[in-house]
């Protein structure tokens, strides 16, 4: 019975691995802060739920899910090249609302608020994934193709040419680079992945409405990546890890019933201070954001 | 470096121990001298308006079946978790209520994401559900374990078409709605069985709940067209902003809308800005049986307040544990004996409605009447 | 038709005149300190319920009541700084980690609020609710007209801080480049604390013509903090006058908007909005280019 809990807990956490890794190429490794992360998540969510429920396969679902997303991503890429720092992450936070209010207002498309309910289990190739145990296998096979293909991308050439355009734009210009194409891969490819994480997160909670993509959303996904620190990838596991669960042993504190769900959240807001007033470098971070 | 990556693998481990500990510890069986019955619903944000209130009434009336010795002997225990009104926190509490808690009931969720979300989860593991709040249509059809006490709005809705259209020859409406699961599918509920009669919805204005209030231009733009009545579905408590609006804007429609708007509170709020001439179609129950004021006395005496939000989609909650108070009596803690009890539920009268269960384990509630608040009292008449 | 355009009109000012007592205390804090302070917003919901609280609970005298609160407000607000925001400081975070500290406070104290007072709709009930004042076709309530004229005010009253008086230009120089400030004996910390103590006390000045005007409900401030800092980058971020221009230029804009598109968007256009202007006017209507290009 328990390991039911402690499966559904890990689905969890794998999918916002891949949510959290994804932002960290962007961020960590490209310096751009991209606010607007959430958003791409639920395209992918919503993309693949409309196609599973209108008959297409789930593995060609969650391709497109990806592509779909990352499509938006260049396409966020263009009008926000010349913007740094905190104008880039205020524009792409107005692109997550903007997404959200779609979502909301385009009903004959998303249902609106209304949701879509019963979204199918994935099936591949005639092999159903409707348990969670083969769902937690699912996610932890696409988490470390996820993995393994960032981390290539990190440690080629090409990530370095990443990582020299978060330090210094400018110089990475001089010598040649198109920065603007750099840029729009990394923020591509980093919504591609959001776009999956997306699909699974639409497969395994089988119900999506607005409301789970928002910008409130947005806040954990963000914490983990500063936390855990900046380029690096085992930090952001880690923070994955520890704030996913965080909330789950103050289930077990036995709150008076008229105050459970405010003092939950105070408590979790205190341990977010406190961890960032303590730890306010994050824990492996290699570099300082502007 | 290393002793920095120690100090992080070490507090990772505190983290799990104290994860594994706590949950052992508690789900160490109490005994057999206890019904465990799980809570779910928003205890958090905005729509905690309800959900805190639900948990209320299921605590009043789980004392009160405690006190008078329980169900053969057994005490009720109830475990609540807060689903916040959003499909992941709804998933991981249900799992927790049955995977780690090992309730076989759940009473809740309460607000349509919720019970959406965990409608799947009861199923697979034949847990018995009875939700509040939870209105968008067709959530409930492919599960046979889960049951709500919310009521279709179609039946509402024709009704409130039928008197708006023959005894108040309203034909023009506007609408104005929340964009809510809740209150949308009341909305288009309405607008469909108003146009199914013949009548005409000039325009319908959304706004986002819970982050709005004002209402100005939305309202700017009904008055300008003109309508001979304004339909307002609203979610919490944006309905007294929204009749001080129009009493400020001088907009003279006839009022209706759900239950939520229409109501006490709205009246009592807003300064009785809310018209005698506002009206919608409640379940009625006779206060001869006094069931309901009793409620009201019972709850103000323990918690000190009103009856938040509307005393019926909150007060169903405490209806809901008398009815599986009787169900438990029945068929002691067999699920599937549970469910058919309910599916075999008819005219059970509860303090806020009498009950029927439909085959898709919506409610079919009986006693329609027009309700107006008249110097901030509910008047009821029989509709024609 | 055109008196409903002017009735637009004056929606679309009233709404501004409330961004713009929110967009003003925020863009102060936000200049000077260089972070975005979210908890603001929290701070100017928590005033509002103190002010409740004191008045429509306790039944104090309202005119004490609105100067408790306000002074509460101003409290509250170097608490925050004092507490959170310098230890960061301290350790010399970037101003990232003091948004995600503005967010997780703005949770911590609407959960206290949620806790103290309970879901419920308040009202404060000092002014009675009646049918406006009729003007060229358009609808105004006094309490309205007093908002707008409120902000306006204040937007001077900030003007002639910020220039004339001497913690006012001390602002400026620490806002325009601290390491000079310092050099010429500016202390910036004490800067940044009076940035919060004025800002908060704008707030609290926000929060009683806010709750007057819409009600309390304890997620107020979140609302109240997107479409106030909205306005304050549209404006131009760093300069408090262009913060209330923004917020007027926002407020109109929306009411008209949603005159043409679908009302359902309302929230939507401010964001829009916001974007466009970061795109082709990062500097905003009066901020100074910075570092918003490169």
């Amino acid at each position: 019975m328990i390991e039911a809990y402690f499966i559904h807990l890990a689905i969890l956490v794998g999918i916002y691995l891949i949510l959290a890794l994804s932002l960290q190429l962007a961020l960590g490794y490209t310096g751009l802060i991209n606010l607007g992360h959430i958003a791409f998540f639920a395209i992918g969510a919503y993309t693949s739920a409309l196609l599973t429920l209108n008959g297409i396969p789930f593995i060609i679902a969650i391709i497109l899910a990806g592509i779909v997303s990352a499509f938006f991503g260049f396409l966020l890429s263009i009008p926000t090249n010349k913007l740094k720092g905190d104008y880039l992450a205020l524009a792409t936070l107005a692109f997550t609302f903007v997404v959200y209010a779609i979502t909301l207002n385009w009903t004959s498309l998303t249902r609106g608020p209304l949701g879509l309910p019963g979204i199918p289990k994935p099936s591949i190739l005639g092999l159903s994934f409707s348990s969670n145990l083969s769902f937690l296998i699912l996610t932890l096979i696409i988490f470390l193709a996820v993995y393994f293909i960032i981390k290539r991308i990190i440690d080629s050439p090409f990530g370095k040419v990443l990582e020299a355009t978060r330090d210094n734009e400018l110089a990475t210009k001089v010598l040649g680079k198109n920065t603007f194409k750099i840029k729009s891969i990394a923020l591509g490819t980093s919504a591609f992945f959001a776009g999956i994480a997306g699909s699974l997160y639409a497969h395994y909670i089988t119900y999506i409405d607005p409301s789970s993509f928002t910008i409130m959303q947005l806040i954990p996904i963000l914490c983990i990546v500063i936390i855990g620190g900046l380029a690096s990838l085992k930090g952001t596991i880690i923070a994955t890890i520890i704030l996913i669960l965080l909330p789950e042993p103050l289930r077990f504190i036995g709150f008076p019933s008229s105050v459970v769900g405010p003092m939950r959240q105070i408590i979790y807001a205190l341990i977010l201070l406190l961890i960032l007033i303590y730890k306010p470098k994050g824990f492996f971070g290699k570099v300082e954001l502007e | 470096m290393m002793k920095k990556q120690n100090k992080i693998y070490l507090g990772i481990g505190i983290v799990a121990v104290v994860l594994i500990a706590t949950i052992a510890m508690f789900s160490v069986p109490k005994g057999e001298e206890t019904i465990k019955i799980g809570f779910m619903g928003p205890l958090s944000g905005g729509p905690s308006l309800w959900g805190q209130g639900s948990l209320n009434m299921i605590n009043l009336a789980v004392d009160e079946i405690n006190q008078q010795g329980g169900i053969d002997g057994k005490k009720l225990v109830i475990i609540p978790e807060d689903g916040k009104c959003q499909s992941e926190p709804a998933a991981t509490s249900a799992q927790k209520l049955i995977n780690v808690d090992g309730v076989k009931f759940i009473l809740g969720g309460h607000c349509s994401p919720e019970t959406a979300v965990i409608a799947p989860i009861l199923e697979e593991n034949n847990v018995f559900g009875l939700a509040g709040v939870s209105t968008a249509t067709g959530i409930l059809d492919d599960y046979d374990y889960m049951f709500r006490t919310s009521p279709s709005n179609m039946d509402q809705a024709t009704l409130i078409s039928k008197v708006a259209l023959e005894k108040y020859n309203l034909d023009k409406i506007a609408v104005l709605t929340a964009s809510t699961a809740f209150t949308k599918s009341i909305a288009n509920d309405f607008i469909t069985s108003f146009e199914d009669q013949g009548g005409e919805i000039i325009t319908t204005e959304e706004y986002i709940w819970p982050d709005t209030s004002d209402f100005k231009t939305h309202l700017t733009k009904i008055k300008d067209l003109n309508p001979d009545a304004i339909f307002v579905s609203s979610q919490g408590t944006e309905g007294v902003q929204i009749v001080k609006q129009m009493k400020e804007l001088d907009i003279d429609a006839v009022l209706t809308g759900n239950t939520v708007f229409i109501h006490k509170k709205t009246y009592a709020k807003s300064d009785g800005a809310l018209p005698e001439t506002a009206f919608t179609v409640a379940p009625y129950v006779d206060p001869a049986t006094e069931k309901a004021s009793q409620l009201i006395n019972k709850y103000k005496t323990r918690y000190g307040e009103e009856v938040p939000y509307n005393l019926f989609f909150v007060g169903a909650a405490y209806d809901g544990v008398y009815m599986l108070k009787d169900a438990l009596i029945n068929c002691g803690e067999d699920t599937k004996c549970v469910k058919d009890y309910f599916s075999n539920i008819e005219n059970w009268q509860g303090a806020t409605a009498t009950y029927s269960f439909d085959v898709n384990g919506d409610p079919i509630l009986k006693n329609w009447r027009e309700l107006r608040i008249v110097n901030g009292k509910e008047v009821f008449e029989p509709i024609p | 038709m055109s008196s409903i355009a002017f009735q637009l009109l004056i929606n679309g000012l009233i709404a501004g005149a409330i961004y713009a007592l929110v967009a003003s205390g925020f863009s102060l804090i936000y200049s000077t300190n260089k972070f975005i302070h979210f908890a603001h917003g929290a701070v100017i919901a928590f005033s509002a319920y103190v002010l409740y609280f004191l008045f429509s609970v306790l039944g104090i005298n309202f005119g004490f009541s609105i100067v408790l609160a306000i002074v509460f407000a101003s409290l509250l607000g170097y608490l925050l700084d004092f507490i959170v925001y310098k230890q960061l400081r301290k350790k010399k975070t970037s101003s990232v980690i003091l948004l995600i500290a503005s967010v997780g406070l703005l949770i911590l104290l609407e959960s206290l609020i949620l806790l103290l007072f309970g879901a419920d709709v308040k009202t404060i009930g000092f002014i009675e609710v009646s049918k406006g004042m009729e003007f060229l076709g358009a609808i105004i309530t006094p309490l309205q007209l007093f908002i707008i004229i409120s902000s306006l005010i204040l937007l001077a009253g900030l003007f002639l801080f910020m220039k004339k008086t001497k913690l006012g230009k001390a602002m400026r120089a620490v806002s325009d480049n601290k390491d000079v400030a310092e050099i010429v004996g500016i202390s910036s910390e004490k800067i940044y604390s009076w940035s919060f103590i004025i800002g908060s006390a704008v707030a609290g000045i926000a929060a009683i013509l806010i709750a007057l005007e819409q009600n309390l409900e304890p997620t107020m401030g979140t609302n109240l903090m997107i479409k106030g800092f909205a306005a304050a980058i549209i404006g131009g971020i760093g300069s408090v006058h262009g913060a209330v221009l923004g917020a007027f230029l926002l407020g109109i804009v929306e009411n008209f908007g949603i005159w043409y598109l679908p009302s359902g968007y309302k929230d939507a256009i401010a964001f829009v909005l916001l974007f466009v202007f970061l795109l082709f006017r990062p500097q905003g209507i009066l901020g100074i280019k910075r570092r918003a290009e490169k």
